[in-house]
């Protein structure tokens, strides 16, 4: 059975892998557009104008550490998952509610222009 | 192409399991056991390949998989992206070395949860509200009415 469990898992690698490959090759040929990942959208007169976000920012840049941070402890010790501290979950927490505040409040401010037009 | 990658796992399904019931020792129920784990894989593995080939030929349209309701790439859709697959791939690299199904701690539920919670109020958001572009060109005038 281990050589089953060998080929389970190293099928399911493959076929994972295999998939990111292609998303990131989606993104190197422009199929996937990233523009405007760190730009939120707020309605102003003319329509919807985007602009650069922190609270997006600074969710993109504590997701990114929170990755390495997770990638490194599994590189590290591939037997089990890593013990992930609480102050990164909290960090990661706060950071996407600083994200979800941003965006609230943009399309606040986009629904009160609407109606104010 | 759809039928004939159902047929091909089909027959390599139903082949794995005729060598494992002739050639594998051991009781029925050994057998049984072997049978059905290397069939399941089979059939998951040859769909997996299957969406995949789809997936590069471009019949799975995947350009706006990262798209936001009212247009530009959305952040929660992309975090949500990389950590789905890479606690998948560090579970599958987990199992492969350590021989078993490892047990997930809390932190990482945890950190998949704040995750996918952040792409559903996200999209709870956007739902909520109706963004339209701002043209990028002056629209046309309209046409004088006829008669």
């Amino acid at each position: 059975m281990s050589s089953l469990v060998m080929l389970a898992s190293w099928s399911g690698l493959v076929l994972v892998a295999g998939f990111a490959l292609g998303v990131l090759w989606r993104f190197v040929d422009g199929t996937i557009d990233l523009a405007e990942l760190l730009d939120e959208s707020v309605q102003d007169a003319n329509g919807v104008a985007a602009s650069w976000s922190w609270g997006r920012a600074q969710a993109f840049v504590v997701s990114l550490f929170a990755t390495v941070f997770y990638v490194k402890q599994v590189a590290q010790d591939p037997t089990h998952f890593p013990e992930i501290p609480p102050v990164l979950l909290a960090s990661v927490g706060a950071s996407h509610a600083v994200y979800l505040g941003g965006k609230l409040k943009a399309a606040l401010i986009g629904r009160a222009r609407a109606l104010n037009k | 192409m759809k039928t004939l990658g159902v047929l091909i796992s089909a027959g390599v399904t139903v082949a794995i399991i005729a060598v494992v019931a002739f050639f594998v020792p051991g009781d029925a129920m050994t057998k049984l056991k072997v049978a059905t784990g290397y069939g399941a894989l089979s059939i998951a593995l040859f769909s997996g390949v299957l969406v995949l080939v789809s997936f590069a030929m471009g019949r799975i349209d995947i350009a706006s998989l990262f798209t936001e309701l009212g247009g530009g790439a959305s952040l929660s859709r992309f975090q949500l992206f990389i950590f789905t697959i890479v606690v998948a791939m560090s579970l599958l690299i987990i199992v492969s070395v350590s021989q078993k199904l490892p047990e997930v701690p809390t932190g990482v539920l945890t950190l998949l949860g704040i995750s996918a919670t952040t792409y559903g109020v996200s999209k709870g958001i956007q739902a909520g509200t109706s963004l339209t572009k701002a043209p990028s060109q002056p629209e046309a005038a309209p046409e004088p009415p006829k008669g």
